[in-house]
């Protein structure tokens, strides 16, 4: 073939397999019914509902279980004139939808993730729900729960979701699951390579020096046999007391001085102490605010989502920002403070904070600490390695011990699994560490979780007039106590409101899931939700977006475990990254 | 006359079709050059709202300029972000355009593999940046750091994260397909060279580095100073590939250049016109820019041209 | 000259000093260039394994796979609102028809008006023609920054967002460089056909689309061409004003920062890159002389 012809022949083919595909375009592929549903035929005998659900790590398992169950249910329930039963028509995706999209949506329940509660409300798109709320919950059409949904919401939450928009306080929504961010760890490591603090241990890293702590000399505080009996924990307890299991965190680290010595312990033991993902880099920033919740406690820490209070746990500085100290070397407090919204960015002063910066600072102390390549990976490869990474060959021979992820990790760690057979056998023991306190005077207090995400159930204000009873029953049918353990066993995680698990879902959660309910519903632990509460800071979410409130500086950072990422950063101490913080929000704070 | 009425009706119907194929395009300019621009004027004095779910707006005076000001004087972003900004255009002037220059001569004199290295310089101009950025992203977080591994023992955890190594990759980036936007144009230029002269400079024993110095330069001179006047003027809306490395937000903070920043202002606001709040910031942004940015530009532009060097 | 007197003559010359230098430049260039889209197609056809293992080569067993292909033919995706308010995944091949519709539509639209417009301020000189012209040359001088907001804001009062037609309104425009070389162009151009075509009874319109559009046919094609590969590449116009029709570049975008499904791994995220270029590539080799060669009329003269 001459140049001239192949240069044709490259050209028509380009141009044909181009055009090809733009004409296959043209007949876009798979949209389902209206509204990108799946594809499904109408059944004209029964009344449809529509029902669109964030399918993200949460994944469809569970609420296509509970529709089939709901349609079998309510199959002789006439909703309409001449039709029997309900068609849930599902919309299933990893999308949102924006306020203004909401109207025109076909959908009539809406389940889904990074919502603004306030912003939806606010412009009339959810419905009022009041009435499902304050009633028990549905179990099938002729049943209901004794207890009302309201009694299962948390105080704050019923603060946050009442909206008066001038005709009193009404409900528009329900909160979906619990988000929080953890350091999952691999009990099974734990157990093979010894790394529990053995009894006794208690308090004793409290006077030894950093040297001291990155020496051999902590391969005395753990056990020598997987069986051998352990420390108290962060909770400094152990056994059942008054009905609560304290148990759960027996040798695991109490202090920052007994991880740093875990952490040491993991390398000299080949164990890589942390995998994490950098596509998300907010994962971090979520686990420093958990680290900052868990030392302020959820009394203190919750006047930031209002701005009104009294703050007894400020750190007291000088008019350069500088952290004052104690002649003993402790961190000077301040004397209780009045807090109002114009002096509110006195809240970055909060002693946790700083404690939370010193334990960002712990993790990044050294590489070593971390898998290599965490900071060029996605959270699916995260997953996949902290499960897999060491069978796979892909870290040298390496356990990873701990992982930094969200309450939904294991559902959306499925097909990293062989099987769910294998996500809940026995081999498979994860579990979410209780943050150590950040000295041993803090050690007995609560541990304390912040739920970051808003997450929502409502439903769509401007829905046809038929689907408004279905919507409703479909809304309450979720929040019964059975459905809400279907949620449970089948994904490991919580629905954000207050319910008892069932000793079959118990049994049918994997080890990770079982331990999660038992730590997050533990009266030793507070959960609270990165909502405000006030009209000032309802007025403020962009200020308070969880991703950068926290740890923004001057030079525009936001994520202090990339800040300390930073070599030049290496050294700067956690009193003067506090101080840049604290600036930061002082020179700058302007409340609408 | 017949032929003074048939010139006559030949002008009017010249003026019909003048003004028929001109109007749509002239409506346009109007409306989308000098509508937006004092539309963006008058932005830049508003303030918008979104406390309640619904957009209020409001006249507000210098206070987005304030606001500016302040961050100016309070935050390093963004004067870390008007120093690589500055860095960027050096290395347009003082790498950029006299490598693609050189580029340019060498091609044109048909110096060895010319036509490959022509094809392989003008390719990424008509490739997808996307695309590019995908590829460089890998090669270098990946296959790069894995060979620097393999022969230093240095282990890079992240080329892009890390502000040690960042700048370099970035940089290389910029530097590598920075060449393929002009080059044609320099080539252009160097084509439209008298021949003769070359050929006698070439005779009379200059040496090929000479010639480019005392007639290739001097020759293509105005072209030079239109492209390092673009180059200048472009410096508020030069975003050196940040937002495709690292999208909306998350370019560290170090990296960060002034174009990246004003895009990523209106690049987070709602784009369905439902959340306008940071459009007024961006505005002024972008008039302060304006203000500082076209005097200079038309300076250096009268300057470069009065007294550069001329052909003769 | 046969192939071996060619070669000879080539080791033979002298080689200047700025010859040795800029070919070795270019040579480094040219090579990391090479080795970097080889790499990036020999990853496209690897396994994630393998790719964990070794991110150069193909070490491992079964490291070979079209998997990354299927993942992005069968994962990149971009979501938009359907018309009952719905949402619903715009796929590749989807994509490539609002490229094709987007670049094809709006390059149209810019070269021609750019080029109508050249055509009447070139020939038809007067008032408003030098006022279209300085209009131009100081839009091109005069640098005005930060105006994305307030077009956007325009733009969807105007209803021109997430339409089509709307971007081709935006397109019609004149104010490009290369309205200076059309304009060169044309005014090169003799007017003796016009003028022949008048005297036969031609409008003025048939003598632009019948004459001197034909005559500038070959750049016309040249300067659309480059329109054509500017915006089947641009994302960020697209991102911004065509959400709701999402380009290849701007699925490319989505794909590689936002999308954390299980068809989004590094692999298929390279091999989504090698899709969209090879086709712009290959039409480029092939016509690379017509591309490169003729943009040489005019050229900026300051």
């Amino acid at each position: 073939m001459n140049k001239t012809n192949w240069k044709k022949a490259l050209l028509a083919f380009t141009m044909a397999a181009t055009t090809m595909l733009s004409a296959v375009g043209c007949g876009a592929r798979g949209t389902g019914g209206a509204g990108g549903a799946d594809n499904v035929d109408i059944d004209t005998t029964k009344s449809q509902l529509y029902l669109k659900y964030y399918n993200g790590g949460v994944n469809r398992v569970w609420i296509d279980d509970v529709i089939s169950q709901f349609e079998r249910d309510y199959a002789d329930v006439e909703f309409e004139t001449g039709k029997k039963g309900v068609q849930i028509i599902k919309d299933f995706d990893k999308s949102g939808i924006s306020v203004s999209a909401i109207e025109k949506n076909p959908n009539q329940v809406f389940m889904l993730v990074g919502v603004e509660y306030y912003d939806y409300a606010s412009n009339g798109v959810m419905m009022d729900i009041s009435d499902v709320v304050q009633k028990g919950a549905a179990l099938s059409p002729n049943q209901k729960e004794e207890a009302t949904i309201e009694t299962k919401l948390r105080e704050s939450q019923k603060s946050f979701y009442q909206l008066d928009r001038g005709d009193g306080k009404k409900y528009y929504a329900l909160p979906f699951f619990e988000s929080f961010m953890n350091l999952i760890y691999n009990v099974s490591v734990f157990e093979d390579k010894k790394l529990y603090f053995a009894q006794g241990k208690d308090g004793e890293t409290e006077t030894w020096s950093d040297e001291d702590l990155k020496s051999s000399k902590v391969e005395d505080l753990f056990v020598k046999r997987a069986t051998a009996p352990r420390s108290l924990g962060p909770d400094g307890k152990t056994g059942e007391i008054d009905g609560v299991n304290y148990s759960a965190d027996d040798g695991l680290p109490a202090t920052y001085k007994d991880f740093q010595a875990l952490l040491t312990c993991m390398v000299r033991r080949n164990v890589i102490p942390f995998i994490w993902n950098a596509t998300s880099t907010d994962y971090l920033t979520g686990l420093a605010n958990e680290a900052w919740v868990n030392n302020e406690g959820a009394e203190q820490f919750m006047l930031n989502m209002s701005f009104e209070g009294t703050a007894d746990n400020l750190v007291a500085l000088d008019d350069k920002g500088n952290v004052q100290y104690n002649e003993d070397g402790s961190v000077k407090m301040r004397d209780a403070t009045e807090i109002t919204p114009s002096n509110a960015y006195e809240l970055h002063a909060q002693k946790g904070k700083l404690d939370a910066i010193e334990f960002v600072k712990m993790m990044m102390g050294s590489s070593d600490y971390r898998y290599g390549e965490s900071f060029k990976m996605d959270f699916r490869a995260t997953q996949r390695y902290f499960l897999n990474g060491n069978v796979d060959g892909l870290t040298d021979g390496k356990d990873i011990a701990m992982m930094v992820e969200g309450t939904w990790w294991n559902s959306e760690a499925r097909s990293d699994y062989a099987s769910e057979e294998d996500r809940h056998s026995e081999d498979r023991k994860f579990a979410i560490l209780p943050l150590p306190k950040s000295d041993i005077s803090k050690v007995g207090e609560k541990n304390t979780k912040v739920s970051e995400r808003q997450t929502l159930i409502f439903i769509n204000n401007f829905c046809a007039d038929y689907a408004v009873p279905i919507a409703k029953e479909f809304v309450s049918y979720l929040h019964s106590d059975r459905v809400m353990n279907v949620f449970s066993k089948d994904t490991d995680m919580l629905r954000a409101l207050n319910y008892e698990l069932t000793e079959d879902t118990i049994q049918g959660m994997s080890y990770f899931g079982r331990s999660a309910y038992e730590f997050a519903t533990s009266a030793n632990t507070d959960v609270i939700e990165w909502l405000p509460t006030s009209n000032t800071t309802k007025k403020n979410g962009t200020l308070l977006d969880w991703a950068s409130y926290g740890f923004s500086t001057t030079a525009g950072g936001k994520n202090p475990y990339l800040y300390y990422f930073e070599e030049s950063n290496a050294k700067v101490s956690p009193a003067t990254y506090f101080k840049d913080i604290y600036n930061n929000y002082k020179n700058s704070w302007k409340i609408s | 006359m017949a032929s003074g009425k048939s010139m006559s009706k030949n002008k009017r119907s010249g003026q019909i079709f003048f003004w028929t194929m001109v109007i749509l395009p002239l409506v346009q300019f109007c409306i989308f050059y000098v509508g937006v621009n004092f539309n963006s004027i008058i932005l830049a004095f508003k303030s918008y709202e979104n406390h309640t779910g619904v957009i209020v707006q409001d006249w507000v005076g210098f206070e987005n300029f304030q606001t500016i000001l302040h961050d100016w004087n309070t935050s390093l972003l963004l004067k870390t972000a008007v120093k690589n900004t500055f860095k960027y255009l050096a290395i347009d002037i003082l790498i950029i355009m006299p490598a693609t220059m050189l580029f340019a001569y060498y091609i044109y004199k048909n110096f060895a593999l010319s036509n490959l290295f022509k094809v392989l310089i003008f390719a990424p101009s008509i490739i997808c940046i996307m695309v590019l950025v995908i590829f460089f992203k890998g090669f270098m977080e990946d296959a790069v750091s894995q060979v620097i591994y393999k022969t230093t023992g240095t282990y890079i955890e992240s080329m892009f994260l890390k502000r040690k190594y960042a700048f370099y990759p970035l940089t290389i980036f910029y530097i590598m397909f920075g060449f393929s936007g002009n080059i044609l144009i320099y080539l252009n230029a160097i084509s439209n060279i008298s021949t003769s002269m070359l050929e006698a400079a070439t005779i009379d024993g200059a040496s090929e580095f000479k010639i480019f110095i005392q007639i290739v330069l001097p020759s293509i001179y105005k072209t030079c100073v239109s492209l390092l006047v673009i180059s200048v003027s472009a410096i508020g809306s030069n975003q050196a590939y940040l937002h495709s490395f690292y999208g909306s937000s998350n370019a560290p903070e170090y990296a960060r250049t002034l174009g990246y920043h004003l895009f990523d202002l209106v690049a987070t606001s709602g784009v369905d016109g439902d959340n306008p709040t940071q459009y007024p910031i961006a505005s002024a942004y972008g008039l302060v820019i304006t203000f500082i940015v076209a005097p200079v530009t038309l300076t250096m532009r009268w300057l470069l041209n009065k007294y550069g060097p001329s052909e003769d | 000259m046969d192939k071996s007197a060619k070669k000879k003559k080539f080791f033979q010359r002298k080689w200047s000093a700025l010859e040795i230098c800029v070919c070795l430049i270019l040579t480094v260039y040219s090579l990391a260039l090479i080795a970097l889209f080889a790499w990036a197609i020999m990853t496209s056809f690897k396994t994630q394994s393998a790719y964990d293992r070794d991110k150069l080569f193909f070490n491992t067993p079964n490291a070979f796979t079209f998997d990354n292909y299927l993942n992005v033919f069968n994962g990149m995706s971009a979501q938009v609102p359907t018309l009952e308010g719905g949402m619903r995944p715009v796929y590749i091949e989807e994509m490539f028809l609002y490229s094709f519709l987007y670049a094809g539509g709006c390059a149209f639209c810019q070269t021609f008006f750019t080029a109508t417009v050249a055509y009447c301020t070139a020939r038809y000189k007067g008032t408003a023609a030098s006022v279209i012209h300085s209009i131009v040359i100081i839009t091109l001088i005069l640098p005005v920054v930060g105006s994305l907001a307030s077009t956007l804001q325009m733009a969807y009062e105007l209803n021109l967002v997430n339409n089509m037609l709307g971007m081709y309104v935006l397109k019609v425009s004149f104010n490009n460089m290369y309205y200076l070389i059309f304009y060169a162009l044309f005014a090169s151009m003799s007017w003796e056909y016009a003028e022949s075509a008048f005297i036969d009874g031609a409008s003025h319109f048939t003598v632009y689309f019948k004459i001197m559009f034909p005559l500038a046919a070959t750049l016309f094609g040249t300067v659309f061409l480059l329109f054509f590969i500017s915006y089947w590449n641009d994302y960020q116009v697209p991102l911004m004003f065509l959400r709701n029709m999402p380009t290849l570049a701007l699925g490319l975008y989505g794909f590689m920062l936002h999308d954390h499904s299980e068809f989004a791994t590094p692999t298929a995220k390279i091999a989504a890159g090698v899709c969209v270029f090879i086709p712009v590539f290959a039409v480029f080799v092939a016509f690379r002389n017509k591309i490169m060669g003729n943009l040489t009329e005019g050229g900026i003269k300051g």
